[in-house]
């Protein structure tokens, strides 16, 4: 009656550590964690033996890759003396971190921050702004190499991760290969970029993670393996948002394992619990806190004014050494000609210009602009006296004028300097964009639908200041202006306006209040009449700053888009990567003489990765239907196998590969590269499962032809195009036998005009 | 293993089966284990209860089989009966053009001209209509100018149309009943089903009008319904009814998309419905491989095939009726528009030599010609230089002349050809732009065929269409510049007209080429497809999706004397089928989780059909949250019928798990909500069918604050 087979099943997988039949002592691993630790299992998920370590022989294949590993990648590393690529922009943002002054960048800080560091120790002062040659101060070939041993330490790591995932030993040593021998990882390895740094996390995080599933719950180990997981995610997100991806990979197999856990009726529910508490802690505390703790670093060490000032509200702005908005009038006085900014990321400084709107109102546009130009100073009058009024010229006797304070509550009008015209707004025209709100306008004086209507309240909403009162002053406070004549309130929704406005950002009126939309500040002000003094604004909170930036730099990564009518040569869509169908010159000028680099990736492992990537999905389909018609216990446990081995390196390429699809911003070659790295390591696992599986069937020694077969094909694409890989200097026409795509640039542009 | 199966659809995949599985190899292997050391008899037990609860777990997976029969034939008759006098009631009223009939009823008039049109759907459903128009006596002459015209005193046939589209409408009823019977209920079960569909109000209103709504949701209805009666047979592959019930099901299904495009969610639907129902059958070992791939094709053959021939017959039909053209559609290329009858056809002159005059179009945009006019740039960074702009229409001053860059005088006949140097002189205003032709091959131009471009050779740019608007001194045409590493689109060029008045020039009379009918129906569906999404306005009833499960507010369609048409549902029927949508999701997953506790259900409502009823509605609702263009009420009808059959399934299964009183249970609850909702129908009357209504009543009807039924037309 029993269907289920007695017979002694097969295995096939070759397990290299064990030659043992593991099947006959095999208990399913996901059961265990609540037994006694005296009768450990003997398997992992991984179907190899419960615990990793590496013997003599793996211990010799890791020299062997490292020591081929780092010749490849510092090999002739300096023979391009001057700043090459992206070089212009991490070099320098490391030298920020050297002369302290606080920059601007779409990327967190944590890879820049060891760029900088490794500027430190190279003896760099943070004086070279990395434009044009290097100057003999600056060791640059001590740089670049050690950010090289970043790239140069992915080869030793995804040996040892295929190792722990089970795989044998020459399949392990050949996904090693893969890496070694790949071009385009090699080159951006040799210089000083985000990419290895951003590449060398991601691979400590799918090592760890691999590991930790290999070890047993709640041993020292296990807790080791969990946090260093949970670290290097904190690394990888705070080097690159693309870290994200990783996070994911991390995340996914977390909620399957502790989906597969709470079917486990046998495991107590103190236990399931510990197993969520601790993945908390790891998965989501500790990487959140590194990548708080790298900002906060940033913040720490970035303590002087510089090209990134505008990024931070005025108030940390305040706070930099030397920047000018620290040191300037602090009371608002009538007279005062003052700079507004709207408090919503993005908007910028309260404009006018003198361009009418072209309906509605048809009077001159109220604007918000990015930037603080002379069609943004604000002149703030008193509705006591005529407009126009001189506040700060000396009295009839010759003496100056008391200064008058502005008070919280007191109605004024804000006169536009250049323009002559006044703030004002309107009940009766609705706003142009957002059509539920009224129009804010400039207008003179005379032209007023009503006499209130050019009058307006600051009400303070926040106090930064030192010291509190109810006077307006610059920086420290935060207000809503509220018009007297329709009691709206100054809104800037964020929209931008058609070409009319300039695409710049919409002004309108609303009656409710709530959000940054309403929310002004006065960021410069100068009054003869007031001194410049240290503005007593208290230092905004770290939380605050890091949220802002965090937002900011959200915003300015959704800003590079694209331009789809032309044809760029450096820019290509995902879609091409795989196929690596685009590869990219490195610089610009490509004559004979000159030394060039070619991003291109090894291309016979380049695509045999990208047929492995996408037999994945097929083969699995293949095995789960093998599994669901048969009863055999094997099928099933090959099925498992494929699975839980697979699963890390497949979903780890699709993950850093499909979310680039959704993304509006340029992409270039080298974002692939994660998923690349992933997708060699699939190579490695589909070649050996396949090599296993005719292994079983025929005897022949699939395994061992394999490996030469690949070793040997990637040795040989490598050596075809190492010339662009460590620097080619001579007429690039020599190499165009070995252009094997029309679309590749190897010598002419292929769009020509 | 329904459970796993189940889940299969949702999505969680194999880790969820091999979980189940892995939970029975852990034991089994347990077994095995400790086999050696006790004596078995223990072990042997365990085994054979496991073995049991996986046969039962099997055994679950089948879904419930119904046979109709004759009572269902009779059944089916009687609620059609009953169906189409709910829809034809005064089907006359309003005796005048109503909301989008005024498009629908265009339409059909056009068909009955025989003159071309442009419309963004499909064809079949407004060729359905001029055939009922046809048979009616509609003859075509009234044209549906505009919303409120009266048809008895243009002395028009609408009836027919109307009645086309409340036939079909009524006959969704009887399918919804074939449709709960066969997802494995009983007759009641049916017959609520069908009292459901029957009542809803909001299907009656947009049936009794010419609109193509009701011949899609028809199609729609018949295509799910077929396929899920062919569910039941596909145990006997390749006999007479599951050929039937498959064909049946991809014919509908091409019918629907060849009506609205809509009707693409229900291709999803089947689609992943068949891709599920092949995922069965895999695992079934009855089944030869061959068989399995001869039912794979089989049914590519039914639901790809046949759909897609159904869809381009409707065009072939579309463009055979519609051969005559009036005036040129400036949306299509000139070469689809001169494949009409009556289009005026653009000769030229073939051959192109220096001092010819010519008229440069752009080739893949409909921006027009190459421009010039005596009026010179006004910016203050401008060249202030003469004006080159391109311009819609052909006059003469989009003429210019070919000369050679360096000689300006050329002696005798010279062809111009592919990458000469040349300047191109605007003849009415002799000023002068320089250009070449890309150097590839000493290729001689062509009218019309060559296409080329033109390069700025002292800068290496392209000639190229920005497609902005330019501002009012330049007459608002569009901008043309010089870019730069542009790619070819908008740089592409061709010469449309040619004039030679040089002696001995060859002349041969070209112009441009016919499309056949198969590149008529490409760009005609290019086009709808761009139309498509540019259709943003700002229509005061027009709705976002999130509005519709719970009926947020209705349209108006039409207001008399004492009575208006406000498209609302039966509140009842709408609210009651989004919640049942909701609990079986939210009982699905409440299952799930207490199974995996306790090997147990918590309610036993697993059923692979409602679930495939669940995917039908989610694939026809959600998807519309992706659509940026203008949306209203009336999309939601066909998710609005798979909830209904949702809310219908689900009542009947939770009858079934009753143990009591059963036959006094599935009293008081069909009764009771029968009732609700005919009661919700009387209620809702007037305003379906456009009666006489009084001020009371009307305000009774607001629900909700934001139905804005215009009570100023009640009495």
């Amino acid at each position: 009656m029993s269907t289920i087979t007695r017979r002694k099943p097969r295995l096939i997988f070759e397990d290299s550590d064990t030659k043992e039949d593991l099947f006959k002592t095999q208990t399913l691993p996901l059961s265990e964690d609540y037994k006694d630790n005296s009768k450990p299992r003997t398997q992992n998920v991984f179907f190899t033996k419960k615990e990793f370590g590496l013997d003599k022989m793996d211990y010799i294949c890791l020299v062997v890759l490292t020591a081929l590993s780092l010749f490849t990648r510092l090999y002739q590393i300096g023979k391009r003396k001057s700043v090459t690529w992206d070089e212009s922009h991490f070099g320098k943002f490391g030298a920020y971190y050297l002369n302290r002054t606080f920059y601007g960048d779409v990327h967190p800080p944590l890879a820049k921050m060891l760029v900088g560091l490794a500027e430190l120790i190279a003896g760099h002062d943070g004086r070279f702004n990395f434009k044009g040659d290097y100057p003999s101060y600056v060791n640059f070939t001590f740089m670049r190499a050690q950010i090289a041993l970043y790239g140069a330490a992915l080869v030793p790591i995804s040996f040892v991760t295929l190792k722990a995932l089970g795989i044998s030993r020459k399949m392990a040593f050949l996904g090693g290969i893969f890496i070694l021998f790949d071009n385009a990882i090699c080159l951006m390895s040799r210089f000083i970029l985000l990419d290895e740094p951003l590449l060398f996390f991601t691979s400590t995080t799918l090592l760890f993670v691999t590991l930790f599933y290999t070890s047993n719950s709640f041993t020292t180990k296990w807790y080791v393996y969990l946090f260093s997981t949970g670290l290097s995610m904190g690394m990888v997100l705070s080097s690159k948002w693309v870290g994200l991806f990783c996070v994911a990979l991390v995340g996914l197999a977390t909620i399957e394992d502790l989906y597969l856990k709470f079917g486990d009726l046998k495991m107590p529910k103190a236990v399931y619990t510990r197993h969520w508490c601790v993945r908390i802690a790891a998965f989501i505390v500790v990487p959140l806190s590194f990548y708080m703790f790298t900002f906060k670093l940033h913040f720490m060490i970035l303590n002087k004014s510089g090209p990134g000032d505008k990024d931070m509200t005025p108030a940390f702005q305040a706070h930099l050494k030397n920047n000018n908005l620290g040191v300037q009038s602090y009371l608002v006085a009538f007279g005062s000609k003052l700079s507004i900014r709207s408090m919503k990321i993005g908007n910028g400084y309260l404009h006018s210009h003198s361009t009418n709107y072209p309906s509605g109102s048809n009077r001159q546009q109220i604007t918000c602009y990015g930037y603080d130009d002379d069609n943004g100073k604000w002149i703030v009058e008193s509705s006591e006296r005529n407009p126009g009024y001189n506040y700060t010229a000396n009295t009839e006797d010759g003496n100056p004028q008391q200064p008058i304070y502005v008070n919280e509550g007191e109605y004024v009008r804000l006169r536009h300097e250049k323009t002559n015209q006044y703030l004002g707004m309107d009940i009766k025209h609705q706003s142009l964009v957002t059509k539920s709100d009224k129009e804010a306008s400039c207008m003179k004086y005379e032209d007023a639908p009503h006499k209130d209507a050019l009058l307006w309240k600051f009400e303070i909403v926040d106090d930064e200041g030192m010291q509190k009162s109810n006077r307006i002053r610059t920086i420290s406070v935060t207000f809503t202006l509220k018009n007297k004549f329709t009691g709206m309130h100054l809104r800037a929704p964020g929209t931008t306006l058609p070409p009319w406005g300039f695409d710049q950002m919409e002004v309108c009126g609303s009656k409710s209040t709530g959000g940054d939309d309403y929310l002004w500040i006065v960021e410069k002000n100068t009054n003869p009449l007031v001194m410049s003094t240290k503005i007593k604004v208290k230092k905004p909170g770290f939380l605050k700053s890091f949220i802002y930036l965090n937002m900011k730099m959200a915003r300015s990564n959704n800003a590079l888009i694209p331009d789809r009518d032309k044809y760029n040569h450096l820019e290509s869509d995902p879609i091409t990567w795989p196929f690596l169908i685009f590869p990219m010159r490195l610089l610009g000028s490509w004559n004979p003489g000159d030394i060039k680099y070619y991003e291109i990736g090894n291309p016979i492992t380049w695509w045999s990765s990208t047929a492995a990537s996408l037999l994945f999905p097929i083969h699995l389909i293949l095995l789960i239907i093998v599994a669901s018609r048969s009863k055999s216990q094997e099928d099933h446990t090959c099925l498992m196998q494929y699975w839980n081995r697979g699963k890390f390196l497949w979903f780890g390429w699709a993950l850093h590969y499909f979310p680039f699809f959704l993304m509006g911003r340029v992409t270039y070659i080298h974002h692939y590269l994660p998923a690349l790295y992933f997708a060699y390591l699939t190579l490695a696992f589909e070649i050996d499962f396949i090599a296993g599986y005719i292994e079983l069937k025929t005897k022949l020694r699939t395994r061992t032809i394999l490996f030469l077969v690949w070793g040997f094909l990637s040795i040989l694409g490598f050596m075809l195009y190492m010339p662009f890989t460590f620097g080619y200097t001579q007429n690039a026409r020599n190499l165009k036998y070995r252009q094997w795509l029309p679309t590749w640039n190897i010598y002419e542009d292929y769009h020509k005009m | 293993m329904s459970k796993a199966k189940i889940e299969l659809v949702t999505g969680s995949t194999v880790s969820d089966i091999s979980g189940l599985r892995n939970r029975l190899n852990t034991k089994e292997s347990k077994t095995i284990h400790s086999e050696d050391e006790s004596d078995g008899s223990n072990n042997a037990q365990e085994k054979d209860s496991l073995l049991i609860q996986k046969k039962k777990i099997e055994k679950k997976s089948i879904t419930s089989k119904t046979k109709l029969n004759k009572n269902d034939a009779l059944m089916f008759i009687a609620i059609t009966i009953f169906s189409i006098f709910v829809r034809c009631y005064k089907i006359s009223h309003p005796n005048q053009v109503v909301f989008d009939e005024v498009h629908f009823g265009k339409f059909a008039g056009q068909y009955m001209n025989r003159t071309y049109f442009f419309d963004l759907h499909p064809p079949l459903a407004k060729l359905m209509f001029t055939l009922a128009g046809k048979l009616t006596g509609y003859d075509g002459i009234f044209d549906f100018k505009s919303i409120g015209l009266n048809y008895d005193e243009n002395n028009v046939h609408y009836v027919g149309m109307r009645m086309l589209s409340a036939i079909l409408g009524a006959l969704v009823a009887p399918a919804s009943y074939i449709l709960v019977r066969a997802s494995g209920f009983g007759i009641v079960a049916g017959i609520f089903g069908s009292l459901v569909v029957c009542l809803e109000n909001g299907l009656i209103t947009q049936s009794r009008l010419i609109l193509l709504d009701s011949i899609m949701i028809f199609f729609t209805a018949y295509s799910a319904m077929s396929y899920m009666v062919f569910r039941n047979v596909t145990d006997k592959p390749f006999t007479f009814s599951w050929w039937f019930w498959l064909l049946s099901t991809g014919f509908h299904m091409g019918c629907a998309i060849s009506s609205k495009w809509i009707a693409l969610f229900l291709v999803a639907f089947i689609g992943i419905a068949t891709v599920y129902d092949l995922w069965e059958i895999i695992e079934d070992k009855d089944v030869s491989l061959q068989d399995y791939m001869n039912q794979f094709f089989a049914k590519a053959l039914a639901l790809i095939a046949l759909p897609l021939a159904i869809y381009i017959i409707s065009f072939i039909i579309h463009f055979q009726v519609l051969y005559k053209i009036k005036e040129p559609d400036s949306g299509f290329s000139k070469e689809f528009n001169i494949s009409f009858e009556g289009a005026e056809s653009t000769t030229t002159e073939k051959y192109i030599y220096y001092g010819s005059t010519v008229r440069v179009k752009h080739t893949n945009t409909n921006s027009g010609y190459l421009h010039s006019h005596k009026h010179n740039w006004q910016d203050e960074k401008s060249s202030k230089q003469q004006q080159v702009t391109i311009y819609g229409y052909p006059d003469g001053n989009n003429l210019f002349t070919i000369t050679p860059a360096y000689n300006t005088t050329v002696e005798g006949l010279k062809h111009v050809k592919n990458g000469d140097i040349v300047r191109l002189k605007h003849k009415s205003t002799g000023s002068i732009s320089g250009s070449s032709a890309s150097p590839d091959s000493k290729k001689q131009l062509e009218a019309i065929y060559t296409k080329f471009r033109l390069i700025h050779v002292g800068l290496n740019c392209a000639l190229y269409n920005s497609r902005q608007k330019l501002p009012k001194y330049a007459f608002e045409q569009t901008e043309v510049v010089c870019m730069r590493d542009c790619r070819p689109k908008m740089s592409t060029w061709h010469i449309e007209f040619v004039e030679n008045d040089m002696e001995g020039a060859k002349s041969q009379i070209i112009s441009y080429p016919k499309l056949t009918l198969w590149g008529k129906i490409m760009e005609y569906n290019k086009r709808m497809i761009e139309t498509n999404n540019e259709l943003i306005g700002d229509h005061p009833f027009a709705s976002r999706p999130q509005k519709w499960p719970f009926l947020a507010r209705g349209t108006a369609y039409w207001g008399g004397a004492g009575s208006v048409i406000y498209q609302l549902g039966n509140p009842a029927v709408w609210w009651l089928s989004s919640v049942s949508v909701i609990v079986f999701i939210v009982l699905v997953g409440v299952n799930h989780i207490y199974y995996k506790k306790t090997n147990t259900n918590l309610v036993e409502i697993d059923d692979a059909n409602i679930f495939l009823l669940v995917v039908g509605y989610l694939l026809h609702y959600l998807p519309f949250f992706l659509i940026g263009r203008e949306l209203f009420l009336h999309h939601y009808f066909a998710a609005l019928w798979f909830s209904m059959m949702v809310f219908v399934c689900l009542v009947a299964k939770l009858v079934n798990n009753v143990s009591k009183n059963k036959v006094m249970v599935q009293l008081a609850v069909y009764s009771t909500l029968s009732l609700l909702i005919i009661h919700s129908y009387f209620t809702y009357f007037p305003i379906t069918y456009g009666t006489q209504f009084t001020k009371k009543q009307c305000e009774k009807m607001k629900w909700r604050k934001n139905w804005d039924i215009d009570c100023s037309h009640a009495l």
